[in-house]
């Protein structure tokens, strides 16, 4: 009788156990949000002049909330003197006249108002001259999808340089489609930062993607400020901690806004063009 | 100046008159059916007054006036013996002492020594009875775990084996097996600890109040020793459970040499293996496989009285694998994976009676610990395959010699010193990648990391005395000097080690100490699937060891009739040159030197209220601890180089842990844990994407919110009979979390409606296990 008793609780405790292995439940949590902030996401340079999205944060569950910023005013201060407001594009972007440049040496920071807000002041940033390119070669395989393109500059010691490549190929001396629409948004993407290079010559490769037909391309190594280089390095460490679903830690993105979040930082850019004709084909031998 | 000589020579006569009028009675306490050494029995001389325990290998040192001795010697679970002889010169004196015989014994938590009396306040000794009667986490008993019912000491993650000391990391707890250093201890992906309980002989747990032989880590001591083997006849032990199974046999091989073999392993891969066998044969479909074993042997050898030697060998392994083949119009990926990670260790140990008062221990121990991972992905894309392996080793080992010696000159002094030398091989990241295309033969073979080991050698020396100072004051006084080298790097410290212990009234106590632990190898915790890869990097010139000063007070009382121990203890610790992981966060993605990769000089603060009640003997026995604490740290490149609480602060724990002997052959086991959530961080805003840059969540602060309360409730019935030819057998249902409280494991967020949710894989988890000794 007991080793039958015994034969039945063990059919019951396999039987829960199938039941009760389950690998997960699902709980909502509610989040926690105070007011609302002002993020600034905004550009300097000498090649570009002044880019600046200004918006809203929203709630953590709120990710279709709306934020825009209906009555914000953007003023530019060059070496703590208010130069002008910036004037507004649509409903984010604000950028500086078209003849306004900025002026190397010089320092810039933004301060947003707008009401029911704290006042939100960026960092001064300071416009200095670009990394120049030595030279830049293009490299064509003839049997594989892509192409890849060696620029070739000087890093100099102590410096704390970031730099950053954006292509962009041309057809008939117009702007490819794709590149048009990728270069219109994330201007910058931290997948793309170049950092910890050896002082003195340095060379970098960069894919191009044969499969556009270019006949050239316009390289443009630009030359991070110290703030854009941490924002971007941190953005990539946020986003690698994004994905692992055992992360005990995050890394939250560096801002340089006081009373608000986000970045405004000022970057340098030196272009090239290089004709497809001036190109050194790689061919492999059968 | 004549008054001063004749002063001085009535000093040493009266010295040498009373040296001349002790002597010494010293020898081994064992048990008599087993004969394994007892640790931490007592010595009692009724006539006078005067006691001692053994130390960890069962030797017995005490001081008597020549004459008539009474000696009383006891074990907690043992019959007591009393001896009256005449002694008048040192003479060895070896006791047996006979298990009380009952079908399920009373489980216990207490030390034979009243913890009131104990100098050593951080310290206590987990008997093994205790780690086997916690309800346990699949039928499988886990010594890590039943650590966690000690105030002070708290686990980490639902489900895992890490314990985490007076706020520190989990890799500031240095574990011994025999003498060996192991560096990780969990299987299963950290469900189940190393340890096979059947083995385990004793426990020491230290949290404070290092004694001076101790050192190399922050937080914790836990110096585990395992059983010899029966000296009398040959015994086994088999162990079948749900998840896992095991067996034991142990005996004599000669009349001066017993063994014991102990192995578990699992057998969750015979569920997968028609799956496996599916893809091996077609290169279709997917599986995902498990096992792990591990193996503890020992040999014991004792060709005299004085002299014994012993070799102890440990190995645990655990080896997952995983397999993804796709199949398209166009293309196809195959991807596989395996990760392994090996424990593996061995002592070979000598004690011995130099002369009476006087013991030695010398040990050879070597281990080793290392994981591997090996990746292979295949994609078939526009007509060529592309093929990248990768493979990426960490691995740290070690061989320590060390010499310990026990002096015990008189009542009132019991010396120990020694020197330990230790040579250390790390290998924290070896990763190497190389992908070919078929079709054009290019080759790309990229190595990072290091790509030599690194060696470091660390000598230490210490000196520690315990003295009675007077019947009601005792001190245990030492000192640690380490020098530790690596490359053209030293570190030199020196440790101060101070406990005192004052008896209030003969049930009261009060007591204090003050510790320095500097530690010289740091653990990274790095995370591949479920499992962690645990990476043990050495100091260097750019990685400063690490440091932890503690002070703690306390008060215990003793009630003789109750049976109970009751305790509060404060303690405040300040760590200093603190690790934690700085991004890129995965270290196989990492180009660059692991240094780089690492925030370091951290600091850390913790400070708490311990209390604990234990009731030790009856029917109903158990314990409840409650520890309220705070826990901090500050990194420069961490949340702005400003404080913030440490993932695991939980403020409260709870643990109540009970046996209630219900007849001779049932028992029934319950555990209660309640504890504050730990720490996680919770976004303040979001900010969603734009022409710019891509969407994100801003944050106020690391760690700024604690996940919700944590409580869940064990139980275990065990029923113990012997069968008509004698042998013992016991069956036992466990039911982990009876009321499937949903604990959160983490937290994760959802893009696709922007709402952060609750990840929960344990419930209730009732498990069974039988097992069958002959």
């Amino acid at each position: 009788m007991e080793k039958k008793s015994h034969i039945i609780i063990s059919f019951i405790i396999m039987l829960i156990c199938l039941v009760s292995c389950e690998e997960s439940t699902v709980l909502e949590y509610k989040t926690i949000y105070g007011d609302d902030k002002i993020v600034v996401h905004g550009f300097i340079s000498q090649q570009d002049g002044v880019n600046v999205i200004v918006k809203k944060t929203v709630p953590p569950d709120g990710v279709t909330n709306n934020d825009i910023i209906e009555n914000a005013n953007v003023e530019l201060f060059e070496n703590n003197h208010k130069l002008f407001s910036l004037i507004r594009k649509d409903d984010y972007l604000y950028h500086a006249p078209d003849t306004f440049m900025p002026k190397i040496g010089a320092s810039y920071h933004l301060e947003i108002s707008s009401a029911g807000m704290p006042k939100a002041i960026t960092s001064a940033q300071v416009i200095f001259a670009p990394t120049p390119l030595d030279s830049v070669k293009l490299f064509v395989e003839d049997q594989t999808y892509y192409s890849n393109i060696v620029v070739y500059f000087n890093h100099y010691p102590n410096s704390e340089n970031a730099y950053y490549l954006n292509i962009i190929h041309y057809h008939n001396g117009s702007i490819d489609s794709a590149d048009l629409y990728w270069n219109s948004i994330n201007l910058f993407s931290f997948a793309g930062l170049i950092e910890n290079l050896k002082n003195g010559p340095n060379a970098i490769e960069h894919s191009v993607n044969k499969m556009y037909e270019f006949d050239s391309i316009l390289v443009k190594f630009i030359t991070l400020s110290p703030d854009l280089k941490k924002f971007l390095k941190t953005y990539k460490d946020y986003d690698s901690s994004r994905e692992d679903p055992y992360y005990e830690t995050v890394y939250p993105v560096y801002s340089n806004v006081t009373n608000g979040y986000g970045i405004f930082a000022s970057y340098s850019s030196y272009p090239i063009f290089v004709r497809k004709d001036n190109v050194v084909t790689i061919i492999h031998e059968e | 100046m004549h008054l001063v000589k004749i002063y001085l020579f009535i000093i040493l006569l009266s010295n040498s008159i009373l040296y001349g009028q002790l002597c010494t009675i010293h020898g081994y306490i064992k048990d008599a059916q087993t004969g394994e050494a007892l640790i931490s029995a007592y010595c009692y001389n009724a006539l006078s007054l005067k006691g001692t325990t053994t130390n960890s290998y069962g030797y017995y040192s005490l001081t008597v006036p020549k004459g008539m001795v009474k000696l009383s010697v006891s074990y907690v679970g043992y019959q007591n013996t009393t001896l009256e002889l005449f002694i008048d010169k040192d003479s060895m004196i070896n006791f047996s002492l006979s298990p009380i015989t009952k079908e399920i014994q009373e489980v216990v938590v207490n030390q034979n020594i009243p913890l009131h009396q104990q100098v050593l306040m951080g310290k206590t000794t987990v008997p093994i009875q205790t780690v086997n009667s916690i309800p346990s986490f699949v039928g499988i008993s886990d010594l890590m775990k039943a650590i966690t019912f000690l105030p002070g000491i708290s686990s980490g993650r639902e489900g895992y084996s890490d314990i985490y000391v007076r706020g520190g990391d989990r890799g500031q707890n240095l574990i011994l097996l025999d003498g060996m250093k192991l560096y990780n201890t969990n299987h299963v992906g950290g469900f189940v600890s190393l340890f096979n309980s059947h083995i385990i002989k004793n426990i020491d747990v230290y949290k404070g109040g290092f004694p001076a032989r101790y050192g190399g880590r922050a937080s914790s001591i836990i110096d585990i020793s395992t059983r010899e083997g029966n000296q009398n006849e040959l015994h086994g032990k088999v162990n079948i459970g749900i998840l896992n199974s095991g067996g034991l046999i142990e005996g004599p091989l000669t009349d001066k040499v017993n063994f014991i073999l102990a192995a578990r392993t699992t057998y969750y891969d015979l569920l997968n293996m028609q799956a496996r066998r599916n893809y091996k044969n077609s290169g279709m479909g997917s599986y995902f496989s498990y096992t792990f074993y591990d193996i503890n042997s020992k040999i014991s050898w004792q060709p005299s009285d004085k002299n014994k030697l012993f070799l102890s060998i440990f190995a645990a392994s655990d080896i997952s694998g995983s397999a993804d083949a796709a199949y398209g119009s166009f293309q196809e990926s195959i991807t596989e994976s395996k990760l392994k990670i090996q424990n593996i260790g061995v002592t070979l140990g000598q004690q011995y009676i130099l002369s009476s008062g006087m013991f030695i221990k010398n040990s050879l121990a070597y281990s080793v610990y290392s994981n591997k991972l090996k990746t292979y992905n295949k994609y078939l894309h526009h007509g060529s395959n592309e093929i990248n392996n990768y493979t990426s080793l960490s691995e740290i080992s070690d061989l320590t010699f060390q010499s310990r010696w026990e002096y015990y000159p008189s009542s009132y002094h019991s010396i120990k010193t020694g020197i330990e030398v230790c040579i250390y091989d790390f290998n924290p990241g070896l990763n190497r990648s190389y992908t070919f295309n078929e079709n054009a033969n290019i080759t790309t073979d990229t190595i990072v990391g290091y790509q030599t080991s690194i060696h470091a050698y660390e000598n230490n020396i210490y000196i520690e005395d315990d003295i009675q100072l007077h019947t009601k004051l005792r001190l245990n006084v030492g000192i640690r000097g380490t020098l530790y080298h690596v490359s053209d790097t030293n570190y030199l410290h020196v440790e101060p080690r101070i406990s005192l212990r004052w008896l209030l009234t003969d049930n009261f106590s009060f007591k204090s100490n003050y510790t320095i632990m500097n530690q010289y190898n740091h653990v990274l915790v790095n995370k591949y699937m479920v499992f962690e890869r645990e990476i043990w990097l050495t100091s260097t010139k750019d990685i400063p060891p690490q440091k932890a000063e503690q002070v703690s007070v306390g008060w215990f009382y003793t009630n003789d009739k109750l049976k109970m121990d009751f305790s509060i203890e404060s303690f405040y610790k300040k760590m200093y040159n603190l690790l934690e992981y700085q991004p890129p966060i995965d270290i196989e993605d990492n180009k660059n030197n692991i240094d780089n990769i690492i925030a370091k000089n951290g600091k850390g603060k913790a400070y708490g209220i311990e209390t604990q009640i234990n009731k030790s003997q009856g029917r109903l026995s158990g314990s409840i601890s409650y520890t309220l604490s705070w826990n901090y740290r500050q990194f420069a490149n961490l949340n702005s180089g400003k404080w913030f609480p440490f993932f695991y602060d939980r403020r409260h724990d709870l643990n109540i842990r009970s046996s209630y002997l219900i007849d001779k052959k049932y028992m029934l086991n319950a555990n209660f844990v309640l504890a504050s959530g730990t720490s996680y961080t919770m976004p303040v805003g979001y900010v969603k994407k734009d022409n710019f840059l891509y969407d994100y969540f801003v944050y106020d602060g690391i760690n700024n919110q604690k996940l919700p309360i944590y409580h869940r409730l064990d139980l275990a019935l065990v029923k113990k009979w012997s069968s008509r030819k004698g042998r013992n057998k016991q069956f036992e249902i466990n039911i982990f979390n009876v009321y499937a409280r949903k604990n959160p494991l983490y937290l994760y967020y959802d893009p696709n409606n922007g709402k952060i949710y609750q990840k929960t894989i344990f419930t209730i988890i009732p498990t069974i296990s039988y097992s069958i000794e002959f």
